[in-house]
């Protein structure tokens, strides 16, 4: 299980961690990227956060409750 | 993120190329100058030129020699004609007897003639 | 009577260069989106290379324009480079060519005040890229003095072509899971 963050004032809206995990991940109207959900299991929330250009996505393994 | 190996790298392919292009390019600096269509117009229109030239050349050419040959002619007429009258004249003056046609000569003093100025 | 060709030469040659470091930089930014490596590049990387050849490429056509200002046979105006038409010299390739170069460095910009502009508006505004491209090959193709050389044709149409196979590449993408439903 992974706890995601994402630093705002970093994103550029390049959109690669949208279509990465959709379901995890979407830029919101303003073209900021926003979390669906803070808390998720897919190992694809490690790519997407190795692939933000902007380095704003970070990850932190919790064990599950 | 400044990657200043991709940068280095990103700018030393610049000037590769750019260097690469300017050899190419001046290889061959005006190959390709004909292909501005003004040029070709012009070229064209160089030619039409060019014929014109020597059609109208030829044509002064031919009056030219037409009237060389009619001032030859009327030059050897002339000559003709002041071969006859010097020969009248000499004939006259061979006979000094009458000269009743002759017109007489006068001489009269006339006023001096004075000049205005009328500018 | 032929004068010194060197500025006409410096103008082909980087006019050249800056339509090939375009080039790199739309593929930069394609690759950055699609992700054809996986891993291997590092995005933050590939981002930062993809910016600083558009700002290479923005330098050349610095070059280019004064080149062509500086040589005498095409007596270039300043006003030729900055206003679409104003060149006697094959005005309308010349006029796609300065639209296209003042739509690239509106582009550059716009990333620099993205956070005044909004993200939202400087994606939209980025699309414009693939017009700057379209623009800057047509540019080249018309204005071009080589662009009747065999090497040339195949610059342009690698460059075409590989624009269009990356764009292609980032438009079909990896196969994700389909996208929950958005609420817009």
């Amino acid at each position: 299980m992974y706890r995601i963050s994402i630093d705002r004032s970093l994103c550029n809206g390049y959109g690669v961690c949208e279509s990465i995990a959709p379901d995890v991940f979407e830029l919101g109207d303003d073209g900021i990227a926003t979390l669906r959900t803070g808390m998720s299991d897919d190992e694809a929330v490690t790519e997407a956060c190795d692939s933000c250009p902007a380095g704003a996505i970070s990850i932190a393994r919790v064990e599950a409750a | 993120m400044t990657s200043y190996q991709g940068r280095l790298y990103a700018l030393t392919l610049a000037l590769v190329v750019f260097f690469l292009a300017w050899a190419v390019v001046a290889a061959h600096p005006w190959a390709t100058a004909s292909a501005d269509p003004r040029l070709r117009t012009l070229a064209v229109r160089e030619a039409q030129l060019r014929r014109e030239a020597k059609a109208v050349g030829k044509v002064v050419a031919a009056r030219w020699a037409r009237y060389r040959v009619e001032l030859k002619a009327r030059r050897a007429q002339i000559a003709r004609v002041n071969a006859a009258a010097a020969a009248a004249s000499a004939a006259a003056a061979a006979a000094p007897a009458t000269t009743a046609g002759a017109p007489a000569v006068r001489v009269v003093n006339l006023p001096a003639h004075v000049i205005t100025r009328t500018s | 009577m032929k004068t010194d060709p060197t500025f006409w030469l410096l103008a082909r040659a980087s006019g050249l260069t800056a339509y090939g470091l375009l080039t790199a930089s739309v593929l930069a930014g394609l690759v950055l989106k699609a992700r054809p490596f996986g891993r291997a590049l590092k995005p933050a990387a590939t981002a930062d290379v993809h910016r600083f050849l558009t700002l290479l490429a923005l330098g050349m056509l610095v070059l280019h324009g004064g080149s062509l200002m500086l040589d005498r046979t095409l007596r270039m105006p300043l006003a030729g480079l900055f206003v679409p038409g104003a060149s006697s010299y094959r005005p309308v390739a010349v006029a796609v060519g300065v639209v296209a170069a003042e739509l690239m460095a509106l582009i550059y910009v716009s990333f620099v005040l993205r956070r005044q502009i909004g993200a939202r508006n400087w994606r939209r505004l980025h699309w414009a890229t693939y017009l700057v491209f379209i623009l800057a090959t047509v540019h080249g193709v018309a204005s071009g003095t080589d662009s009747s050389q065999p090497w040339a044709r195949d610059l342009y149409l690698g460059a075409v072509g590989a624009v269009a196979f990356a764009t292609a590449w980032r438009a079909l993408g990896r196969p994700t899971r389909p996208a929950p439903e958005r609420s817009l």
